[in-house]
């Protein structure tokens, strides 16, 4: 008979990793992210948070003033006048923007087996190159006869418009284009917001009675608020931002009058090679931007909170 | 039997630690030290001559410079020069300015670039280029005293040679010799004054003609007016702006006149960039207009016998101020050596051996500007007109208007000239203003 000496499984005692321990495979995979986030990111705004305290040509060493630029800032009537403009911008185009490509996705939206086409179609100018659209949109704003709008004007007796180079409708002109060549991404956000609605809703509203108008107001709008939140957000960043088409349309004249403060941080940045002033000008725009994102979550973040409380 | 590794967990993070730290540390390290500047000496292989690979910046002149240009004094040089590699990376002329100052102060540039004489002052003295005196005096000592006189002073700082010109320019214009004719203007007498072109100005507006263009974003065409009244951008010491001077108001009076009178298309009150408003208003092109805007552009004389056919094209030269004298706004594309160059040695062979006469020559005959030096202009190949223009090169000037914050002038003047020219401010006001700013700016800036 086999002597069998019955072993007895020891426990395996697994000792509870240490919190840093158990996730370091997470912070492993996150690593590439923070790395170039860093890199790209956060160190430029480090960056430039030091050089705006500095005097700096880009090519020589920086000499660092203390709050110079900012005192500067404070005096400089041109760099309110672009922050105004800037401001008035980003209201004349987030407003439209957003009206017009809402309209749209609801068209689309009802289109049916051509959603596709218009939508693609209403897609085009996003993804066309700026300066093409700078190019056509120079030449349709002619100022004298031969301008394209100018020549249809004329067709009802109205005489030629100055448009760029008037110091009143320079900047609405230019709200034109920016309007017609973000619509369309607008309209994709606002599309996947409305697809995201649930069909029985609709129904239930429209068995009880409710017409396409009340359906509109009372459930579809509602229930787009989160994409309305991101549509005004994004497109007031992207207001704030405003910089190609106004250097390629008006160069941000006539007498400042459509200069917006990017292109007032490029002019000091690269024209002047003011890099601390460009600085100090950014970090003021940053300010900006967070204190109006700010605003607008209290006002539309809140209005959209109440709906899911 | 099969074996199977089972890779740890712990293992799994070594082996991503250790590839991280290695890339980490790769990327940090320091590039390969360049190759040390012995005053002009060359880095030597076994043969005693440059070695290694040089690395060039240029700018087209052509829609295909590496085929027209390039690949053939490329060749050329790796015969003469075996030991070195050049490589010719094309840029595009956007944002020029702006590429080459964020690439010099990260010292991230190539061996040598095309730059601007404009860049001269700032780039010596950040010291992010090197002076040519040891290398010129080691490879071509004779090579410096081709160049005029007065070109090569305004490329000096601190007495030292920091660039060589590769092309020149004046700022001169175009005329179509028919309308010019058709305005009752004599085809073969060519605008000599600012009184001339607002002669033409007239006379062709009676035809219903443009009789020019302006830009007011376009600094070389005020110079060619301003340096027609006698004025200067700036001070002889360089510290004060002379845009409030009488030479200069009587300019901004004139420009803003041209406006008034419809003498130029009105799109051009506005500083739209550069592609947008000339594709939105050629009216030279269109033959609507008898001559165009003041300009270094040479490139205009192709583009224009190529787009109307059979058009005569006259030059409007540098314009005569009232003592008879003539100044234009130098275009001088030079060759320059950064200081964080990698093979600065053999890059000097490169450039010496591309400003030799004959190189220098194809360039230019090549892309449509002028040589620099007469030794080079006499194997220059050209068409009458391009010849007639670049005669037009013994007028440049280089002084302190180009030297100290030429690019400055524009930023200042463009707003208020825009203003003035929409009629929304007096000309003596947008003078004064410009002044005032650009006074400001000197005051910000002050040169070390």
């Amino acid at each position: 008979m086999q002597n069998v000496t019955p072993t007895v499984a020891s426990p395996t005692i697994r000792r509870k990793p240490k919190s840093w321990r158990r996730y370091l495979v997470w912070y492993a995979l996150i690593a590439p992210n923070v790395i170039l986030f860093t890199i790209f990111g956060l160190l430029p705004i480090i960056a430039t948070v030091l050089i705006s305290f500095t005097r700096w040509n880009i090519l020589g060493s920086p000499s660092w003033i203390g709050l110079q630029n900012f005192q500067r800032l404070l005096h400089d009537d041109e760099f309110w006048t672009s922050l105004r403009v800037t401001l008035v911008y980003a209201v004349l185009f987030v407003l439209p923007s957003a009206g017009i490509a809402l309209g749209q996705a609801l068209l689309i939206s009802l289109a049916g087996r051509w959603q596709a086409l218009f939508r693609t179609v209403y897609f085009i100018p996003v993804v066309t190159s700026i300066t093409v659209i700078a190019m056509i949109w120079g030449w349709l704003f002619l100022p004298d006869d031969t301008g394209p709008l100018n020549y249809l004007l004329g067709k009802f007796g109205i005489p030629p418009q100055s448009w760029l180079q008037s110091l009143t409708q320079a900047l609405p002109a230019v709200v034109i284009v920016a309007v017609w060549s973000a619509v369309g991404y607008y309209m994709v956000l606002w599309l996947s917001g409305l697809q995201g609605i649930p069909q029985e809703l609709l129904d239930a509203a429209m068995v009880d009675g409710a017409n396409a108008w009340t359906r509109f107001w009372r459930i579809t709008l509602p229930l787009l608020k989160p994409t309305t939140m991101f549509v005004v957000i994004i497109g007031t960043i992207n207001a704030f931002q405003a910089f190609a088409l106004f250097y390629l349309l008006t160069g941000g004249g006539p007498l400042y009058n459509t200069t917006t403060i990017v292109l007032f941080i490029y002019k000091h940045a690269f024209r002047l090679q003011e890099m601390g002033y460009a600085s100090a000008a950014s970090m003021m725009l940053v300010v900006v931007t967070i204190i109006t994102a700010m605003i607008q979550r209290r006002t539309i973040g809140g209005w959209s909170d109440e709906l899911y409380s | 039997m099969q074996t199977t590794q089972h890779i740890s967990r712990r293992q799994v993070l070594k082996l991503l630690g250790i590839t991280g730290a290695s890339v980490a540390i790769a990327a940090c390290a320091p590039p390969a030290a360049p190759a040390p500047a012995t005053g002009g000496a060359t880095s030597s292989a076994s043969t005693g001559g440059p070695s290694g690979k040089v690395v060039m910046w240029a700018f087209p002149l052509t829609k295909n410079d590496p085929e027209t240009i390039w690949n053939p004094l490329v060749e050329k040089f790796t015969k003469e020069y075996p030991n070195v590699q050049v490589e010719v990376q094309m840029q595009s002329w956007d944002a020029r300015r702006e590429k080459m100052l964020a690439a010099a102060a990260a010292k991230a540039t190539p061996d040598l670039a095309y730059l601007n004489n404009d860049m001269v002052f700032s780039f010596a003295q950040a010291d992010a280029i090197v002076s040519l005196d040891d290398y010129l005096q080691k490879i071509a000592p004779e090579l410096a005293g081709q160049y005029p006189k007065g070109m090569i002073d305004g490329l000096k700082y601190s007495g030292k040679l920091m660039m060589l010109p590769i092309l020149s320019g004046a700022v001169c214009g175009l005329y179509n010799k028919t309308l010019y004719q058709e305005s009752g203007l004599d085809p073969t007498k060519n605008p000599q004054t600012n009184d001339d072109i607002l002669n033409m100005c007239v006379e062709a507006k009676k035809k219903g003609y443009y009789g020019t263009a302006y830009r007011v974003n376009n600094l070389e065409s005020f110079n060619a007016y301003l340096y027609g009244f006698g004025g200067r951008l700036l001070s002889a010491d360089h510290q004060t702006s002379l845009l409030d001077s009488p030479e200069s108001v009587e300019t901004f009076k004139y420009i803003v006149d041209l406006f008034k009178q419809e003498y130029v298309p009105k799109a051009g009150a506005t500083a739209a960039a550069d592609a947008a408003a000339a594709a939105a208003t050629d009216y030279f092109a269109q033959q609507k207009q008898v001559s165009t805007e003041y300009t270094s552009n040479m490139s205009l004389i192709g583009q224009y016998q190529k787009q109307v056919s059979g058009i005569q094209l006259g030059v409007t030269e540098v314009l005569k101020a009232k003592d008879g004298t003539r100044r234009s706004t130098p275009t001088l594309g030079c060759l320059g050596i950064f200081s964080a160059g990698q093979n600065r040695d053999a890059a000097a062979y490169w450039l010496t051996w591309l400003l030799q006469p004959e190189n220098l020559a194809f360039y230019n005959t090549q892309g449509g500007f002028v040589p620099p030096t007469a030794s080079a202009r006499e194997k220059w190949e050209v068409d009458p007109v391009t010849k007639e223009w670049g005669g037009q090169v013994e007028h440049i000037a280089v002084d302190q208007d180009i030297q100290y914050y030429y690019n400055s002038n524009i930023t200042f003047i463009q707003p208020v000239l825009s203003a003035a020219a929409l009629g929304q401010m007096a000309p003596e006001d947008a003078a004064k203003q410009a002044a005032t700013k650009m006074n400001d700016y000197i005051k910000e800036n002050p040169l070390k």
